[in-house]
């Protein structure tokens, strides 16, 4: 028997193994996919004239197993083999209502290909549902996490600048990356024009400059080369593969198992206790059980969901640890795909920058803070920059020969961008149930989604549009371009919310500790656990629940309280 | 069923550009690339579109779209890459232009010497990418265009040119710079007239 089992690789789970390991506790790792190693099974050193296809997966290929993820902006050939076949892992959409799940099934998950931005949540994040009364109270406020969050800045290495800025706190930083002079100008004009926003460089992952705890891993500063989605053999960028597992590993405490697919919790009726876990081994479709003190989830939103919606018994027949009957429910995702591009004439026209930052600038929340907003509660946040066109011609513009040397040899405009990310409301319609029918080729039912965006998000959208567009032009830009809508639900990629946390077991799924109101050795500490989802990017937040409830686990653990 | 649909495309596509004057030698340099790559495209519909490549970006005082390679690439791409309905889609692309120039020059595309060539494929680039006006107060979609091309596969037929072509050593070498590992990233560089901008 283990001291307890991680389930998933990805990136709460590669963090909750690893603190786990790091107290003593002997960890078996189940990951549903096949094993990836760090640095041999990326494709970061080819160059792009190596790639195949110029980096395209083959047309046909995508359209057959590829339909959903290939909406994703990182997908290409480069990164292909980290991206689940939609056509072997299919999942159902209620009619006119279409989500888009992106996932990636193999050891690491998707901590291999994420975007890195990490940003903490705020007591006005953390009170938002108390004071609106949207979704349940979260049972924790920003005090309760603020050591976890600089507990896992510290580990996985973010670059930061300190803003000090309530809605977004400052956390321990690495070096900040530098604005160029064409971000500098837009943040004097944003910051004068707007008094109340600001524009901050981003807070990403990558090491700006390894430390030694860094480098004791085997991880390097960053190299600008921003392919981090391949997979990075300089382990600059964190991820379960070149940070969480390697340190996991190396207590001597880890056992880590790939093609293990997970069915379902056996819970002791009489105990509540969590006492196996059901597995089907994905190659051979052979099942066992493995036994542990601790369960920890960390399937990822969606998977934790469906295998509490699976782990059905006499005594539960809507699910484990669903007597609240929100399992499932209340799913979340940051508003996406709002881009408003604009062009800044008058910018420096001899100013320039090299090598390609691994990340760009953001505007934090001030609508429902700083700002009152018309029509909506909570707000959103821009991700973006501020960059110099020239390079690359596009086939667009009319002229052949000389003409598309010349226009790639000249240095163009400096062009705006701001993407918004907009807060979604918990919304108990929003859900995901097992098919009544259909399963997957392991037996186990399909999800299916029921998720739309409601009145407060669709007024939020027009917001985050106008302003997007008020912005550039009260810098002094010309907007050349700009989205009608939002993307589909689950292309921001942070869906959350499907095992809430909460203070009322009828209410909630989880308590303050991460730990099941109705099967107490049982944690989870991804997405699924989200009890709103704020604006910011969410990854930042599970690490740090993931190392909080580690602590407590192992804690109650060694004082025979689990 | 579909395997012989699509024979039959090809077929009519190599009639077509044999009727347009697509064919072998003179044009040597077009053709001799086919010995050492396997495409999609024949012997005629290669040196066509190794013709409009060339034509495209040509060599000058820095290699052209023949030296890049661009059309035993797209070639290439065309067999591993391309859909049947976009290996049809680009081959017409190119036969539009083959088709443009006997009116336009007196003879078939490949024929024409380069400075004709050129003539033809920049009139024909011309009213391929037309597009209708914005409306007032409107602006594009980011990352693409609302507003169809006139002729939209000609537009794609393009892009893949300049992409292959700039992303190969000889352009990296001589037009943009590429840098896989930059190392240090440096907020602001003053340009010089020997500035190129990064890929």
């Amino acid at each position: 028997m283990f001291d307890a089992i991680v389930i998933g690789s990805g990136m709460s789970g590669g963090i909750s193994a690893k603190e786990l390991c790091e107290r003593g506790l002997k960890v078996l790792l189940l990951e549903r996919g096949r094993k990836v190693e760090h640095v041999t099974d990326y494709n970061d050193t080819q160059q792009p004239w190596e790639l195949p296809n110029d980096n395209r997966i083959p047309e046909e290929e995508l359209a057959a197993d590829y339909p959903v993820q290939r909406q994703c902006y990182a997908v290409n050939a480069a990164t292909k083999q980290f991206w689940v076949k939609d056509s072997e892992h299919p999942y159902t959409t209620e009619e006119g209502k279409p989500f888009s799940w992106i996932r990636g099934y193999h050891l690491g998950g998707r901590s291999i290909m994420w975007g890195r931005q990490a940003y903490r949540l705020s007591e006005l994040d953390f009170e938002a549902n108390a004071k609106d009364g949207h979704g349940v109270d979260w049972p924790i406020r920003y005090a309760d996490i603020e050591p976890w969050y600089s507990h896992v800045e510290k580990f996985i290495g973010v670059a930061g600048s300190k803003d000090g800025l309530p809605q977004l706190p400052d956390g321990e930083f690495l070096p900040a990356w530098e604005m160029n002079d064409g971000e500098k100008l837009f943040k004097a004009s944003i910051e004068s024009r707007y008094p109340g926003r600001k524009v901050i460089i981003g807070r990403n992952a990558n090491l700006s400059q390894a430390q030694p705890h860094h480098e004791e891993l085997g991880r390097t500063s960053c190299q600008n080369r921003s392919i981090c989605e391949r997979g990075c053999s300089f382990g600059a960028n964190h991820t379960s593969l070149s940070s969480s597992l390697p340190a996991a590993e190396r207590t001597g405490n880890l056992t880590t198992i790939t093609d293990a697919i997970v069915h379902s919790l056996v819970q002791d009726p009489k105990t509540g206790r969590i006492t196996q876990v059901r597995v089907i081994d994905a190659k051979t479709m052979e099942g066992r059980t493995y036994e542990a003190k601790v369960f920890f989830l960390n399937a990822s939103t969606f998977g934790t969901a469906q295998i509490l919606l699976n782990s059905r018994s006499e005594a539960n027949p809507r699910g484990l640890c669903n007597k609240s009957d929100q399992v499932g429910r209340n799913i979340m995702d940051h508003l996406y795909g709002l881009a408003t591009m604009g062009i800044m004439p008058g910018y420096p026209e001899d100013s320039y920058y090299r090598g390609r930052r691994p990340t760009g600038i953001y505007v934090p929340r001030y609508r429902n803070f700083s700002e009152e907003a018309d029509g909506f509660v909570r707000g959103y946040g821009y991700q973006g920059g501020v960059s110099r066109q020239g390079g690359k011609p596009g086939a667009d513009v009319p002229g052949i020969g000389q003409d598309i040397k010349y226009r790639g040899r000249k240095f163009g405009p400096w062009m705006a961008t701001l993407f918004g990310f907009g807060e979604m409301l918990p919304n108990p319609d929003n859900r995901a149930t097992l098919h009544p029918t259909r399963k997957d080729k392991w037996g186990i039912p399909l999800l299916h989604m029921d998720v739309a965006h409601g009145k407060n998000e669709q007024a939020m959208v027009k917001q985050i549009l106008a302003d997007g567009r008020a912005m550039i032009e009260g810098a002094g830009g010309k907007v050349i371009a700009q989205s009608g809508g939002p993307a589909p639900a689950g292309l921001g990629i942070h869906e959350m919310g499907t095992a809430r946390m909460g203070r009322d077991p009828m209410t909630s799924v989880f308590n303050g500790y991460n730990q099941a109101h109705e099967a107490p050795n049982l944690f989870c500490t991804d997405g699924a656990i989200m009890t709103s989802s704020a604006c910011q990017n969410p990854s930042l937040t599970y690490m740090a629940l993931s190392a909080r409830a580690a602590h407590h686990a192992a804690l109650w653990l060694k004082e025979g309280k689990l | 069923m579909f395997e012989a649909s699509a024979v039959d495309r090809r077929g009519a596509m190599a009639r077509m550009a044999m009727l347009l004057g697509a064919t072998t030698l003179p044009f040597e340099a077009f053709a001799a690339p086919m010995a050492s790559a396997k495409g999609h495209f024949g012997t005629d519909m290669f040196a066509l579109l190794s013709a409009v490549a060339d034509t495209m970006i040509p060599k000058t005082d820095t290699p052209g779209a023949l030296d890049a390679k661009v059309p035993v690439r797209l070639n290439m791409m065309l067999a591993n890459w391309a859909s049947p309905a976009t290996r049809d889609a680009l081959g017409w692309a190119l036969l539009r232009i083959a088709a443009s120039t006997p009116t336009e020059a007196g003879k078939p595309f490949v024929k024409l010497n380069a400075k004709d060539r050129a003539a033809a494929l920049r009139a024909y680039d011309a009213k391929a990418l037309v597009r209708p006006p914005l409306a007032p107060g409107e602006v594009d979609q980011p990352f693409g265009s609302r507003r169809a091309f006139a002729d939209p596969e000609y537009w794609r037929l393009k892009q893949l040119i300049i992409d292959l072509y700039y992303f190969s050593p000889e352009a990296t070498a001589t037009e943009l710079v590429y840098e896989h590992v930059p190392g240090r990233y440096e907020p602001s560089i003053k340009l010089t007239p020997q500035s190129r901008p990064f890929l």
